[in-house]
C-alpha cells in the first residue's frame, strides 16, 4: 500500500512515518506541505493512501480534493476540528487526531486494505489505472469522487452514480438520494469515463448503464430509459442508433 | 424649576386606570344620591359637575409627580408633599364645583349647595378619593420599578456569565495545543534537550491560562514571557515558515496590563496573517513608554486586514470589552494595514500607565515570582 503524507508541519509528516513503521505493507512514496505540491505529487505517484491535514497553507484539504479527479483512499489527520469533519455523510472517512494513536491508525489502515483488496466487478476493467500508460486512463466505475455541496461532503463511487447532468458549467450528479454539483462540465467528464459504462443518452446527460431498469422504444426511432431510483431519459436519435448497435453486440 | 412639557405622556393603562376609577366613583355618587334624593337628569348634570374636575385635578397632579420626580422620593417626603397637595387640591376641586353648580348647572333648590359645613364635607371626601388615587398610582409605579429591578438583576448576571465563557474559550486554541504536543512528539526522536524547553514553554502557557483571571491585570514582563513561549511552539509547527523580533523598552516591564492581550494579538497574526501562507512571514512587536504615561504597543505582521463586516472576531471584541472596564476611554485597540508597507497588519494598543498592583494576592495567584 503507498501513501502520500500531506501536512504542513514538518513534525506532523516525521511523526507520521515513525508511526507508519509499524506497519511493513505500507510505503511512504512521498510528502507534501500544501494543496500545490500534493497535487504534483498525486499525479506522479498515483498512491492508493493519502494521509491528509485538513488546515494547510493556501487551500484546504477539502479544496485539494473538490480539485482533484479522483481521490485516493482518503484517511484525514487533524489536531481538532470536529466542525469540519461532521460535514461528512457516515461511514463516508477515516480521520485520526493528531496526536495519532497507534491502534486508531491500524484501524484505518485495515479498513484502507479492505477497499483497495475489493474484488472489481466483472464488467470492469481488468486492473487499476497502468503508471506507464502514457494518455490518462478512463475512470473506472470503481474510482471515487470527493463531492462538496455546502456544508455536506461524501465520496462517491462513480459507480453509485445513475446520473450526470448539465447545469451550467457544473455537471449535477445524482446518487442515492442526493443530487449536488460538481465543477467539470459534461463534456470533460465523457472524455473520462469509461464508455462502457457510461453513456451519453443526449446532449445533457449521461447515464450509468448499470442503474437501467427499463428501455422503450419512444417516437421516431428514439429510445426512452428509465433509471432505478429515477429520472427517465430520452436517447437522442443519433445515440439511440449507437445504444442499439452496442446491445446487437 | 421644573416643566410639565418634558413628562412623558401617559400610557394606555393609566387611561385605562383612569377611566374605570372615576366611572367608578361616578356610578357610586349617583346612586349614593338617588337614595337619599330622588334620581332626575338634573342629578346626572350635578354628578358630572363634581366628578370631571376632580378627574382633571388627578390628571393634573400626575403631571406634577412625574415633573417633580416625586415616585424618586422615599416614603416620608413624599406623604409629606402629598398630604400639602392633597389638600389644596380638595379644597380647589370645591371651589371650582360650587362655582360650575352655581353659575352653570343651576340646579333646584335641592341641588344648591349650602353651607360650609357640607363645603368642608366634601372637600375631605376629594380629599379621601385623592389618597386613593395616590395610594394606586405609587403602588403600581413601585410594583413596576421592583419588576424592572428584577429584570436588570438578571441582565447582569447574564451578561457577567457571558463575558466569563468568552475569556474561558479565548484562552488556549486546542488547535494550537493539539499540534503543538503532536510536534513535541515528533522532537522527541530528533532532539530530545528541545524537547524539554518545549515541554517547559507549554507548562508555563498552560498554566497561565488556567490561573488566568479577567479582571486581573499582569506586568508586560510577564506577558512577553508568555508570548515568547506561544512564539516558540508555533516555531515548532512553522518552523522556517515564521520570523520574529520582540523589541521591548525596559522601562515598559513593569507596566500593567490585563493578561492574554498580547498573546492574542499574536496568535492573530500568526492565525490570519503568516499561517495561511504557504511562505509565512515576519511579526515585529515592539513596547514603549510614550511621556511616561502611556503604553504602545505595535504588532506588525505579514498579511491583509479584511475583517468581514460585522464579523470582528470574538477575541478582539472581548480584549476591546475588557480595556474599556478597565481603563475607560484612555485604552485604545485598533487593527488596519499599514498605510506605509505594503501586505503589513498593524495592530496597535494604547493603555495610560498604572503601577503594577502591590496586592499580594493577585502575584500569588499567578504564580509569578516578583523578581522573575
Amino acid at each position: 500500500m503507498n501513501a502520500l503524507l500531506v501536512d504542513d508541519s514538518r513534525l506532523a509528516r516525521t511523526e507520521l512515518r515513525h508511526l507508519l513503521r509499524a506497519f511493513p505493507d505500507v510505503s511512504v512514496i512521498g510528502e507534501a506541505r500544501h494543496a500545490e505540491e500534493a497535487r504534483i505529487q498525486l499525479r506522479a505517484l498515483q498512491p492508493d493512501v493519502l494521509f491528509l491535514d485538513i488546515h494547510m497553507p493556501g487551500e484546504t484539504g477539502f479544496e485539494l480534493l473538490a480539485s482533484l479527479e479522483t481521490t485516493p483512499h482518503v484517511i484525514f489527520t487533524t489536531a481538532y476540528d470536529e466542525y469540519a469533519l461532521r460535514a461528512f455523510e457516515v461511514n463516508a472517512l477515516d480521520y485520526l487526531l493528531k496526536p495519532i494513536q497507534e491502534n486508531r491508525l491500524a484501524a484505518a489502515l485495515a479498513k484502507a486494505r479492505a477497499k483497495l483488496t475489493a474484488p472489481v466487478p466483472a464488467l470492469a476493467p481488468a486492473a487499476g489505472p497502468e503508471p506507464d500508460e502514457p494518455a490518462p486512463t478512463p475512470l473506472t466505475e470503481q474510482d471515487q469522487v470527493f463531492v462538496k455541496d455546502g456544508e455536506r461532503c461524501w465520496f462517491v463511487r462513480l459507480a453509485d452514480i445513475r446520473l450526470f447532468e448539465i447545469n451550467g458549467s457544473y455537471t449535477q450528479i445524482y446518487f442515492e438520494q442526493h443530487r449536488p454539483l460538481i465543477p467539470r462540465t459534461l463534456q470533460h467528464l465523457e472524455q473520462r469515463l469509461d464508455n462502457r459504462v457510461f453513456f451519453r443518452a443526449n446532449r445533457q446527460q449521461i447515464i450509468n448503464l448499470k442503474w437501467v431498469e427499463s428501455i422503450e422504444p419512444w417516437f421516431s426511432n428514439t429510445l426512452k430509459i428509465k433509471l432505478r431510483g429515477g429520472p427517465e431519459v430520452e436517447v437522442s436519435r443519433q445515440q439511440s442508433v449507437r445504444f442499439r448497435e452496442m446491445l446487437s453486440l | 424649576m421644573f416643566s410639565y412639557a418634558s413628562v412623558p405622556a401617559p400610557s394606555r393603562l393609566y387611561w385605562r386606570a383612569q377611566l374605570v376609577g372615576w366611572a367608578l366613583y361616578f356610578g357610586f355618587n349617583l346612586v349614593l344620591f338617588s337614595v337619599f334624593g330622588r334620581f332626575s337628569v338634573e342629578l346626572l348634570l350635578i354628578v358630572t359637575a363634581i366628578v370631571l374636575p376632580v378627574l382633571g385635578l388627578s390628571h393634573w397632579l400626575r403631571y406634577h409627580i412625574r415633573a417633580n420626580g416625586w415616585e424618586r422620593l422615599t416614603p416620608l417626603p413624599l406623604v409629606g408633599r402629598l398630604l400639602v397637595t392633597n389638600a389644596l387640591l380638595s379644597v380647589l376641586s370645591q371651589v371650582i364645583i360650587w362655582a360650575l353648580l352655581i353659575w352653570v348647572v343651576r340646579p333646584g333648590p335641592d341641588g344648591r349647595p349650602h353651607g360650609w359645613a357640607q363645603f368642608l364635607g366634601y372637600s375631605l371626601n376629594v380629599n379621601f378619593m385623592l389618597w386613593l388615587w395616590s395610594g394606586f398610582y405609587f403602588g403600581w409605579h413601585f410594583f413596576h420599578r421592583y419588576k424592572q429591578a428584577e429584570v436588570d438583576q438578571w441582565k447582569l448576571a447574564a451578561a457577567v456569565r457571558e463575558a466569563e465563557m468568552r475569556t474561558l474559550k479565548a484562552q488556549i486554541n486546542p488547535h494550537f495545543m493539539f499540534n503543538g504536543l503532536n510536534n513535541i512528539r515528533a522532537l522527541v526522536m530528533e532532539d530530545p534537550a528541545r524537547t524539554r524547553d518545549m515541554i517547559t514553554h507549554l507548562s508555563d502557557l498552560l498554566r497561565y491560562s488556567i490561573q488566568l483571571n479577567s479582571a486581573e491585570q499582569v506586568p508586560l514582563r510577564r506577558e512577553l514571557e508568555i508570548v515568547e513561549h506561544y512564539l516558540q511552539l508555533e516555531a515548532l509547527q512553522l518552523e522556517e515558515r515564521l520570523r520574529y523580533t520582540l523589541d521591548v523598552d525596559p522601562a515598559a516591564l513593569d507596566v500593567s496590563i490585563p493578561p492574554m492581550t498580547l498573546q492574542l494579538l499574536v496568535e492573530n497574526a500568526i492565525k490570519h496573517g503568516l499561517a495561511p501562507r504557504p511562505a509565512g512571514g515576519f511579526i515585529h512587536l515592539t513596547a514603549q513608554l510614550h511621556d511616561a504615561g502611556t503604553l504602545h504597543v505595535t504588532v506588525r505582521n505579514t498579511g491583509r486586514y479584511e475583517p468581514r463586516p460585522g464579523h470582528e472576531g470574538v477575541g478582539v471584541r472581548n480584549a476591546r470589552e475588557r480595556l474599556q472596564l478597565l481603563f475607560g476611554a484612555a485604552a485604545h485597540l485598533n487593527l488596519g494595514n499599514d498605510p506605509h508597507a505594503p501586505d503589513t497588519v498593524v495592530a496597535h494598543l494604547q493603555l495610560p500607565v498604572r503601577l503594577p498592583t502591590s496586592d499580594p494576592a493577585s502575584a500569588r495567584a499567578l504564580a509569578y515570582p516578583p523578581s522573575a
